[in-house]
């Protein structure tokens, strides 16, 4: 095995490195079952102050009102408290009304001058409710997050622990009628968030609090400053970094279920993934001491946590290299290709069964509504090649024809382009995913979903975190885009 | 702490501590699952 081979075989095997990684997560989800923190929770109302910024967010307000006002938690221990953007919309008149409605309950904290984006509309309103001795715990939220009944309570039974000073709970997709890229995100979030962060559980850390619900004690609050990061688009992630490193505990309830509206088009879910992916870049470059250093902190620098941040973080890279390799090595030693190249499928199709089949079972409810989207993830394409790597000899029959080849001279033209298209998959299905992210703007439109389809939600989110690199590179403007909200979410 | 505070914490503890049991068994399953396609593949579809 001469040198080039050996470079193109460990590209190929670093390009399967965040299949290994899901598998590893998804393998201890099943520890949870023993390893949780129920064990030390208990009855617990501490007065808390919920805080939602927003911005022209009238639209839904009065429901996420309506529902706060209802859940099931002492009235006497709740205060809202809506930090109003500047808003241009009907929200000040709905919260005079609100706040009429709910005197002792519903607040109005109104910049006049906003616009500079979600954290520092937060601070405006943590500093002012920090003034004040009342609350004992923040619950910081999106304004078209709806809480079920039980979620609050499901979650400050955690805060009866000292050690722990955040929590979060599972944040799902509720809109209705929903259509095949909402699907995909409830898909997403049952694996990124009911799956992912209970394997964070048993790890004892936490990637991220999501930013649409999150709960802390008023010490960590004051722990990590008072205030919400404000020099970065993640400014979530940027706290549940910071509550972990002054040494308190980040929890994920799954038991606690809120509902969130979603972006419905490739677009929507572009501008929203392309922020949180460079917040994440912002993130590594802030915390770069951190990384595989355990002396720096046990959890965070520790290299489960490291592999799983980088194998999100590098996903495309990992992709582009598995690719290179692959293409390489088909003009350098093509029959060790083929095998690597049959290896490397026949672990997607472990990883693919595993993990869709186990995150179907895991939220049964969502399942019902996204195991389409499940299935489909990969896409079309990728699928293909899943299912014919299962059956042995298939994936020979169709793409060579049945014969064997150790050198690619010796194919026909159409058999090398069709065997070079799938070793390049990997990278071109981002590429494709792209194209139906531009002509969703374009008078073809109607091939958007198509397109999204044939390359999967999958690589979507790797040509985004792609962009993500390009755009930090760049320095691009740190802009704030806000997901448009239209009020259709329902508690299922 | 409220007795009726505590019952409901407690009756909420057992249904989730019983969903978070149920997660070992469903992961049980999925491995059965996939042992039992790679075995229809190794054994019969060769």
């Amino acid at each position: 095995m001469n040198w080039l081979t050996v470079t193109c075989t460990i590209l190929v095997i670093l390009g399967s490195l965040p299949l290994w990684v899901s598998m590893y997560q998804f393998l201890i989800i099943g520890i949870h079952s023993r390893r949780n923190h129920y064990a030390r929770t208990a009855a617990c109302y501490p007065r808390v102050s919920i805080l939602v910024p927003a911005w022209n967010e009238a639209s839904v307000l009065t429901s996420t009102i309506k529902i706060l006002m209802n859940m099931s938690y002492p009235k006497d221990k709740l205060r809202i408290y809506v930090i109003d953007d500047a808003s241009t919309d009907e929200t000040p008149q709905l919260m005079a009304e609100k706040t009429r409605q709910f005197p002792n309950n519903v607040f109005h904290l109104r910049r006049e001058n906003g616009g500079q984006g979600k954290a520092h509309t937060l601070n405006h309103g943590i500093r002012l409710v920090l003034e004040e001795d009342w609350s004992e715990a923040f619950l910081i939220m999106d304004a078209d997050v709806l809480f079920e009944q039980n979620a609050l309570r499901k979650m400050t039974r955690h805060l009866s622990d000292p050690q722990v000073g955040a929590v979060t709970a599972y944040i799902k997709e509720g809109s209705r009628p929903g259509n095949l890229m909402t699907r995909f995100i409830d898909f997403e979030y049952i694996t990124a968030q009911a799956a992912s962060r209970r394997a964070q559980n048993v790890m004892s850390f936490m990637a991220c609090l999501a930013g649409g619900a999150q709960l802390h004690t008023r010490k960590n609050l004051e722990a990590i400053g008072g205030a919400i990061d404000t020099s970065s688009l993640a400014e979530d992630t940027f706290t549940t970094f910071k509550t972990q490193l002054a040494g308190h505990q980040a929890i994920f309830d799954g038991n606690a279920i809120v509902w969130a509206e979603e972006p419905d088009n490739i677009d929507g879910l572009w501008k929203q993934r392309l922020r949180w992916a460079r917040g994440n870049w912002q993130i590594t470059k802030q915390y770069w001491h951190l990384w595989f250093n355990k002396t720096a902190h046990a959890r965070l620098g520790g290299f489960a946590f490291g592999m799983i941040w980088f194998a999100i973080l590098l996903m495309p890279v990992y992709m582009i290299l598995a690719a290179t390799g692959l293409v390489v090595l088909f003009f350098s030693d093509f029959a060790w290709s083929w095998m690597l190249f049959r290896m490397f499928w026949i672990l997607n199709v472990i990883v693919y069964v595993f993990v869709t089949l186990f995150s179907l079972l895991i939220d049964p409810k969502s399942a019902r509504q996204s195991w389409s989207a499940g299935v489909l993830f990969p896409g079309l394409i990728s699928l293909t090649v899943i299912v014919l790597s299962y059956f042995p000899g298939a994936l020979e029959a169709v793409l060579l024809r049945g014969q064997e080849y150790q050198d690619w001279r010796e194919m026909g033209i159409g058999t090398r382009v069709a065997v070079l298209f799938i070793y390049s998959w990997l990278a071109l299905s981002m590429v494709a995913a792209l194209l139906a992210k531009c002509v969703e703007k374009t008078p073809l439109k109607k091939l958007a979903m198509p397109l999204l389809l044939l390359s999967g939600y999958g690589p979507l989110l790797c040509a985004i975190t792609f962009n993500s690199y390009v755009a930090e590179l760049r320095g691009k403007e740190m802009k704030w885009d806000k997901t448009e909200k239209s009020g259709k979410v329902e508690i299922q | 702490m409220k007795t009726e505070d505590q019952r409901i914490h407690v009756d909420e503890l057992r249904k989730d501590c019983r969903i978070e049991r149920q997660l070992l068994w469903k992961e049980l399953i999925s491995v059965l699952v996939l042992l039992i396609l790679g075995f229809i593949r190794e054994v019969w579809l060769k």
